[in-house]
């Protein structure tokens, strides 16, 4: 897609707010893709890169009437994309999905160390056959076949922060699963 | 949902909308909103008996400016905060900024006063908390036709500006000139109701 100016994507604006949806729609596809790798360069998790990508296109969408055609497009669009990632931070989504994520491979799992050392695979593979297929697949690859994070991003045909990503909310999911079957 | 499924949901919900800008015409509006509110305010309590004279001192000249400042830069500021990219965290800081010199005023009138007293506020109270309705009212409606990003900042902002209004006609018609009863009576409920704004802000004003 090629570069547009703060002149060409104000005139889409404009057009926009006259409710022309071809423009619209080229402005907010041309947007999603400039927020994206703009997004993920402060938030690591590419869930909730995309997350806040997509909180900032709906907030485009209910705030169009704002957008003064004399002023900077970017500017506009900037501010807004700013107050959805403070808002993120605030959340604190950021800190814990980065902490899981980290190092998912060496991380301790008291209770699944445990069912593992004593050889209990049933209740996990119940807890496990509660979760969707990728989770499953993520999980039972990483700590029952003990594969590593790269050799399952290759197998799933993922990156490997996306496989990150699924390990660590599976985890945490399976983490209260298997407490309360305790 | 993916990016793209939702950039197709927001445009076939495109409708051509009506430009909102922010204009002077606005902040006139709120402006004598506000001014109309303290008068008559004023008509209503009657103002202090001895104007003229507690003119002269320099706890009510500085108390003065401080709220007439408190209520003209709160509502332009929240005005400001409706629209995203003129909004900025240093304004937020210029409200708390003069909050907090009313506040340390008070305190030094207070630690020099030999006999501090409260008293009886309810009026104070009643007059600042009536006074704010109508100016926030308005502000809260033209922030609502923009789109304020921070609902609780806005919120916020504006029952300041609100109540500053009505901490103006309490500060022209009540007789108390003591620290402790500015500060509990007409200061403190400019603090507590703005900060009621921050739930007002997030219950009334839209969603962006």
């Amino acid at each position: 897609m090629s570069k547009l100016s703060d002149k060409d994507l104000a005139q889409l604006m404009i057009k926009a707010q006259n409710g022309e949806a071809s423009d619209y729609e080229a402005l907010l596809t041309y947007i999603n893709a400039f927020l994206s790798n703009y997004v993920r360069s402060k938030i690591r998790s590419n869930e909730r890169a995309e997350d806040v990508v997509q909180e900032v296109l709906i907030s485009i969408h209910k705030s169009r009437h704002t957008y003064d055609a004399e002023k900077s497009f970017m500017s506009w669009l900037l501010a807004i994309a700013h107050f959805k990632m403070a808002d993120h931070f605030r959340n604190k989504h950021e800190k814990t999905t980065y902490a899981l994520t980290d190092d998912i491979e060496s991380q301790s799992l008291p209770v699944l160390e445990l069912i593992i050392n004593e050889e209990d695979r049933s209740r996990l593979i119940e807890a496990l056959s509660e979760m969707d297929i990728r989770s499953q697949k993520v999980m039972s690859s990483l700590k029952l076949d003990g594969k590593k994070i790269s050799e399952i991003a290759i197998e799933m045909q993922l990156t490997e922060s996306n496989v990150k990503v699924i390990a660590s909310r599976a985890y945490e999911t399976l983490r209260i699963k298997l407490e309360k079957h305790k | 949902m993916k990016n793209q499924d939702l950039i197709n949901n927001l445009t076939m919900d495109l409708r051509p909308v009506k430009v909102f800008k922010l204009k002077w015409q606005h902040y006139a509006t709120c402006l004598a909103v506000g001014l109309f509110t303290t008068l008559a305010g004023l008509a209503i309590s009657g103002v202090r008996f001895d104007l003229l004279e507690t003119m002269k001192s320099a706890q009510f000249i500085i108390e003065s400016l401080i709220l007439i400042v408190l209520a003209l830069a709160s509502t332009a500021i929240a005005l400001r905060l409706s629209i995203p990219h003129k909004q900025s965290q240093k304004t937020k800081y210029f409200v708390l900024t003069t909050l907090g010199v009313w506040f340390l005023v008070l305190l030094f009138f207070l630690l020099r006063s030999n006999a501090p007293m409260a008293g009886w506020g309810f009026t104070c109270l009643s007059q600042v908390l009536l006074g704010s309705v109508f100016p926030a009212a308005v502000i809260f409606f033209i922030a609502n036709q923009a789109a304020p990003l921070s609902r609780a900042l806005t919120g916020w902002v504006v029952l300041t500006s609100g109540t500053a209004f009505g901490a103006l006609v309490a500060h022209f018609s009540c007789s108390m000139s003591n620290p402790l009863h500015l500060l509990v009576w007409h200061a403190l409920p400019v603090v507590v109701i703005g900060v009621l704004g921050v739930f007002i802000g997030k219950l009334f004003l839209v969603k962006i």
